[in-house]
């Protein structure tokens, strides 16, 4: 064992020289690539996009933090229990550190050049959303993105995403938005809300003043007492038709996933009315919330 | 039982309150800086944009299960970059929505580095965690530092179980003696680290194997160095965290000095790092 140290001396020193390797350069600004999150220091503080091969865990996260680069893109370690191999880019999020990372299956472990030039990103936070990096992109055009795109409106509590997904004749449409608290006046009556966030007590306030031609929010892994899925059977009293997300088939707080992904785990009678059912994917549930329940 | 939209008060010190509110987005300015929010809702990140904004002293919310990817807890960590202690409570003890019953009759899940530097546990009452944290100035500490070391067994001739996060916390003394439970992937940047700190054993992560099993690459380079190791399924284990490896991780992989001593694919992480540690008696010297 002993000469087996021994041997490792070069790479003990590796450790201290925090080899990085600058694959392009725009405008005083960098493109790194490095096999280990530890590499990242001091040299890349404002300026560089950090492409390391670790998995962005919080552990990780935290030692990149500390010398704020401008962009992180890095490996997801096939995300893992509890998403621990993409926890940090919550942490960075934070922050206002664009981060993201790669498909685990796409990029070697702690192999920073085949990161760069074959990995495909898999998961990011908002502000590389913000920079217009998506799923499925090449790392380099993420890191590139990072490097060239500054994060607009970073400030907390405005990440509101919303989009129209299906339309009908009479002027209603499915919307899916994070959160049933972004809905408009325009959505009442008018619109189905595809949400993620639990449809509990609170949710169920939220629901009944928004007041929308149906909703399908998150079931919140059910809890105690059913609590999760307690708001169906307040807006049912209301008329309101409503069903909610297996959260075992789709995360919470991400709606948009929940409509393409989920699978729908309990409704209301108003929803069933419409023929809702338990089991059937959100999409079509949604479909049928939209067309139905005219007198 | 708490009323929607409204902050209940449910503890009170020179320090500032503990407030029980239905919702995260009931985090109000007020709180910044003085108050632990204990909130009814899952403790994702778009929750802990809204509770971060007004940075209160603590914040306590829902696991929700964790759920896929983590959704329900990665708020936790969010916080955690703005120093705001954080802790989940376990959804089976929770009514969703009602923040005084969570405040009364729920069990703490998870914490983050904060919290748990305020003294918060999980199995603790949401009540304990939250009074903690209100009570407690955490500590600064550097990334370095958080190592969250512990030894778990100790041999008759001396040698450990140790846990800690990753393999570059290892210390001089781990050098041919303790068995190091981590919990970072073992691709080829985590060879120079196995090399550094030679423990007499380890089990890291697989890291989700990854592309041509690369997250367990290091195995079977470090063989030739004589040490003996073995991953654990990234699945079952949370990365980052090495009290997670020893007590949830199952052996996904073992390299051949380790399988010399029994370990096996498929074994619990904990018996495996036993196996790791009385060593091999046929070819191994004891010390």
């Amino acid at each position: 064992m002993a000469d087996g140290v021994r041997q490792g001396k070069t790479l003990l020193e590796r450790e201290d020289e925090h080899p990085q390797t600058v694959v392009e350069e725009r405008d005083g600004r960098a493109i790194v690539i490095m096999d280990s999150a530890r590499w990242v220091d001091e040299r890349n503080t404002g300026k560089d996009v950090v492409v390391p091969a670790s998995y962005i865990g919080v552990l990780p996260a935290r030692m990149i933090a500390v010398h704020r680069p401008r962009g992180v893109v890095g490996h997801d370690a096939c995300v893992g229990k509890d998403g621990a191999g993409i926890a940090g880019l919550w942490y960075l999020e934070a922050l206002g550190i664009p981060a993201a990372t790669a498909d685990g299956m796409t990029a070697e472990m702690g192999n920073g050049r085949d990161l760069y030039e074959h990995g495909v990103v898999s998961h990011l936070n908002y502000p590389a959303e913000r920079c217009g990096v998506q799923v499925g992109m090449p790392v380099r055009e993420a890191a590139r993105l990072m490097r060239d795109v500054d994060p607009d409106d970073t400030e907390v509590g405005n990440k509101i995403r919303r989009e129209i997904v299906e339309e009908h004749p009479s002027g209603r449409r499915v919307v899916v938005t994070d959160s049933i608290v972004w809905a408009y006046p325009e959505d009442e009556g008018r619109s189905v809300l595809v949400t993620a966030g639990h449809t509990g007590r609170s949710g169920a306030s939220f629901l009944l003043e928004a007041n929308p031609w149906g909703f399908i929010c998150h079931d919140g892994g059910m809890s105690k007492n059913r609590s999760g899925i307690t708001g169906l059977k307040r807006t049912a009293e209301a008329g309101l038709a409503g069903a909610c997300i297996d959260g075992n088939t789709a995360p919470i707080g991400d709606a948009f996933r929940g409509y393409h992904e989920g699978r729908i785990s309990a409704c209301n009678e108003p929803a069933e009315a419409r023929g809702v059912r338990v089991g059937m994917t959100v999409k079509e549930a949604a479909h049928l919330l939209l067309v139905g329940g005219e007198e | 039982m708490s009323t929607p939209g409204e902050q209940t008060v449910v503890f009170e010190s020179d320090r500032g309150r503990i407030v029980a509110v239905d919702s995260a987005y009931d985090t109000r300015a007020e709180n910044r800086d003085r108050d632990v929010v204990v909130n009814a809702s899952y403790s994702g990140v778009l929750p802990a944009r809204f509770v971060g904004r007004h940075r209160p002293r603590g914040a306590i919310g829902v696991d929700c299960a964790v759920g896929p990817e983590g959704a329900g807890i990665a708020g936790l960590w969010y916080l955690e970059a703005l120093d705001i202690p954080a802790a989940t409570a376990d959804i089976a003890t929770v009514r969703l929505g009602d923040g005084v019953d969570m405040y009364e009759t729920a069990v703490v899940s998870r914490v983050n580095a904060v919290a748990e530097r305020c003294g918060a546990r999980a199995g603790m009452p949401v009540r304990e965690a939250a009074q903690r944290l209100l009570a407690t100035d955490p500590a600064p500490a550097e990334p370095s530092e958080v190592t969250n070391r512990e030894v778990m067994e100790t041999g008759p001739d001396g040698r450990q179980i140790v846990c800690t996060d990753s393999i570059a916390f290892g210390l001089p003394e781990d050098r041919g003696r303790n068995v190091l439970c981590t919990a970072g992937h073992t691709g080829r940047s985590a060879v120079p680290y196995l090399r550094k700190v030679a423990p007499w054993g380890f089990i890291c992560s697989d890291g989700g194997r990854g592309k041509d099993d690369s997250g367990i690459a290091g195995l079977f380079i470090v063989e030739a160095d004589g040490l003996a190791g073995a991953t654990v399924d990234a699945r079952t284990a949370r990365m980052g965290d090495g009290h997670s490896t020893y007590f949830d991780g199952v052996i996904s992989a073992v390299n051949a000095h380790a399988a010399r001593r029994g370990v096996k694919v498929g074994q619990r992480a904990r018996d495996a790092a036993r196996a790791l540690l009385a060593g091999d008696p046929e070819t191994e010297e004891r010390r």
